[in-house]
């Protein structure tokens, strides 16, 4: 009777289980009642703003001849509304399902919504539940987020996993800086930094358009579109704010030839000091590099003054790089995007308060001095005793 | 009484996940910010605050040592009745605010939009249940539970270190040191199973001081610990988000393992249960010194039917939810089983061993 009992129990659990917990939405929704989406772009439109987004194709992906050829593998919505969350929630009036964000990959900004504040454009994803704080922000270069949306790449596939993809990795390579909703809203939160997203232009490849990440968008403290750093720029942010992850360096050699070399590890140290009213921030980047290509050295290998010169080449092209970023983001339309003032808030949070309010002048005053330290960790198949 | 004693390990384990609940599940509030480094302090100012205000507990538990029969006489006096009826009130309240809070954050972040209010009663019926099992039952599980949830969290929070920037810190005390103190002292005020120790004295065995001191420090350490990896990674972000922990966790991936929320939400579960079965066997203990006569199912039914009738009053309205979490009333959930009836408690034994003498005297 007890073992019978005891069954019973684990029966009504298992059944518990069964039709309580086990979906991302409410029991009862079916995948196909779901608007699952992958991709959301945001223009402006008269009185508000357009959304189009790209969703999972449900009856292509749940097809009983698993015919995936006769239909896309996404849809394309857009909707109009005086808020960005009035416009996705008026997208049910055109595909009959329920919006759901929790798959959303990317956001894009069209260029006239950069023109508007950040804030209005992301507050919907910071609060909506089913947003996640990690969905990546980008910025439709010189055009509307509609047409990254509805970019005609050469194969089908979900466009916005590709951009996803993209950001992801130029971000692990060095070459742009990652902007999460996390990230933009504590940029906007801070009151000394500027905010910095990644820019994409859609591009034609013959019959077919593709994808290019184009530098980043710079946006003030007031959460307006600034101006675009070039894609030279936007890869000098990563040495100075310090997300050095992977990626490559191309450097130039005395005799005038190129050498390549894969970055391993990267780590910029800061030291902030204030000489007659002036923060002078001392920069000290350590680099860990692999050689992969170097031209016009018959018998490198074997020559120690070689390997100093190839460091040296390497240490002068990150230090050029990270100079004219800043060069950039002194002008004008420029602005700190590389966290000068939040870092002098954490290091010195006194001086920090006497030039909170002033902090462009006080940024645009500051001087940097850069150290790079390069170690080569390996030179290829190529050894030191070995003939080119 | 109970006959079936539990170790002070034991015990405290469970101690351990009922406060640990309050953490994963812990609402930001402008009140007690969670996005600054301060926050990584406030565990310290919280085990001092525990220790302190436990020493009434402890001074009753040195005046009583683990004799029963010192026990059943207080719990049989009048004053005992009056006792057991304000801890009845206060740990029914502590199981409609818990739950409360795991309504919310289950219908917001588990099945956002989703009437949870039949998986709440079921919760509410479960953990009644579990409490009929005695302590002995719970502290075992406890001690499972416990190894549990302290691999998952430190498997969770560590596959987050890659997501730490340097730049999500603050200085410190950076609103000022009187803010850090009082905002510190509301934080340390989260912790009213403290007060559970005055009802389960008598069934607890071993060094009870080093024990409840160890607690107060590895309930700290863990507080710490989730902290940092919540401010490190969100950054004042923290501060807009209903429930930080969580939406830390969310970001938490390791190698192909991604959405570890799923796992971190089971493993949070677990406390949360084990809190509301506590406070339900320690509530049932008080009214069985109130009605000895009652059977302890029913004494658990009847609880578990206030329980949801409060529990539908309050799910689904934010206004109601935020009245059951307002300052005074939190505080005076802490204040009154940790400090203030423990201290009556040694007045009461003074006075009744002040009595006890006159007699002899005269």
């Amino acid at each position: 009777m007890k073992k019978a009992l005891n069954s019973l129990k684990a029966i009504v659990c298992i059944l518990i289980i069964l039709f309580s917990f086990t979906s991302c939405e409410k029991a009862g929704t079916e995948l196909s009642d779901l608007m699952i989406i992958q991709g959301i772009g945001i223009d402006t439109a008269q009185g508000g703003y357009k959304v189009t987004v790209e969703i999972l194709n449900n009856e292509q992906s749940g097809s009983p001849s698993g015919d995936s050829s006769s239909e896309n593998k996404t849809k394309i919505y857009n909707a109009e509304g005086e808020t960005v969350g009035a416009a996705l929630m008026q997208l049910t009036t055109k595909s009959g399902n329920k919006p759901f964000y929790a798959h959303n990959r990317v956001i894009v900004i069209g260029q006239d919504a950069a023109n508007r504040k950040l804030s209005d454009i992301i507050d919907y994803f910071e609060r909506n539940f089913d947003s996640r704080a990690s969905e990546l922000i980008c910025i439709a270069k010189n055009t509307d987020a509609e047409k990254v949306i509805r970019a005609k790449l050469l194969n089908d596939t979900v466009k916005s996993k590709i951009l996803e993809k993209m950001l992801e990795q130029s971000y692990k390579e060095s070459l742009v800086p990652r902007m999460r909703i996390i990230d933009a809203v504590n940029a906007i939160k801070d009151d000394t930094s500027y905010i910095c997203i990644p820019a994409v232009t859609v591009r034609k490849n013959g019959e077919n358009e593709d994808f290019t990440l184009d530098g980043c968008a710079l946006f003030d403290k007031d959460e307006t579109f600034s101006m675009y750093l070039g894609s030279g720029d936007a890869q000098g942010l990563a040495y100075l704010n310090d997300e050095i992850k992977k990626g490559f360096i191309s450097a130039e050699l005395q005799n005038g030839q190129r050498a390549t070399f894969i970055i391993n590890k990267g780590k910029t140290h800061y030291k902030i000091t204030k000489e007659n009213g002036v923060f002078h921030y001392k920069l000290t980047v350590d680099v860990s590099c692999d050689l992969e290509e170097v031209g016009g050295a018959e018998y490198f290998s074997t020559e120690y003054g070689f390997m100093e010169e190839l460091k040296a080449a390497v240490g002068k092209t990150i230090a050029k790089k990270m100079e004219n970023t800043l060069t950039v983001l002194k002008s004008e339309h420029g602005g700190d995007a590389v966290h000068y003032g939040k870092r002098l808030m954490l290091q010195d949070y006194g001086s920090y308060e006497t030039v909170k309010n002033q902090w462009d002048k006080a940024f645009r005053d500051s001087k940097t001095s850069i150290n790079v330290n390069v170690t080569i960790r390996r030179i290829g198949e190529e050894t030191f005793h070995s003939k080119k | 009484m109970e006959k079936t004693k539990v170790s002070t390990p034991q015990f405290f384990s469970l101690l351990y996940l009922s406060v640990l609940s309050s953490i994963f599940m812990y609402i930001s509030s402008p009140e007690i910010t969670i996005s600054g480094t301060d926050s990584l302090l406030r565990p310290v100012v919280f085990i001092a605050v525990s220790i302190v205000s436990a020493l009434p507990l402890l001074f009753v538990y040195k005046k009583l040592g683990q004799n029963e029969t010192n026990y059943k006489k207080l719990y049989e006096s009048k004053f005992g009745k009056i006792t057991a009826v304000i801890y009845s009130v206060v740990y029914l309240l502590g199981i409609v605010r818990t739950t409360a809070r795991f309504d919310l954050f289950a219908s917001s972040e588990l099945f956002p939009g989703a009437e949870m209010t039949l998986f709440i009663i079921g919760l509410v019926a479960v953990c009644a249940a579990l409490s009929l099992l005695g302590l002995e039952s719970l502290t075992r599980a406890g001690v499972i539970f416990t190894f549990i949830v302290v691999c998952a969290t430190g498997f969770v929070m560590l596959s987050l270190w890659d997501e730490i920037s340097v730049l999500n810190f603050t200085p410190l005390f950076q609103d000022g040191a009187g803010r850090f103190f009082s905002d510190s002292i509301l934080f340390s005020l989260q912790a009213s199973e403290i007060g559970v120790l005055l009802t389960v004295l008598p069934q607890i065995k071993g060094n009870l001081k080093k024990g409840f001191v160890w607690w107060a420090i590895l309930s700290g350490a863990t507080f710490i610990a989730v902290l940092f990896f919540v401010v490190g990674t969100l950054g004042a972000f923290a501060d807009t988000q209903l429930f930080p922990t969580y939406t830390a966790v969310t970001l938490a991936k390791f190698g192909l393992l991604q959405r570890m929320d799923a796992l971190e939400t089971a493993i949070w579960i677990l406390c949360v249960v084990e809190k509301i079965a506590l406070y339900f066997f320690v509530v049932k203990k008080n009214l069985k010194i109130l009605f000895p006569k009652v059977k302890k199912s029913t004494l658990c039914l009847v609880q578990a039917l206030s329980v949801c009738a409060v529990l539908v009053f309050v799910s689904g309205n934010l206004e109601r939810f935020s009245f059951i979490s307002y300052t005074p009333i939190v505080v005076g959930m802490y204040v009154v089983p940790v400090i203030l009836l423990p201290v009556s408690v040694l007045f009461y034994l003074k006075k009744v061993k002040k009595s006890e003498k006159s007699p002899q005297q005269s």
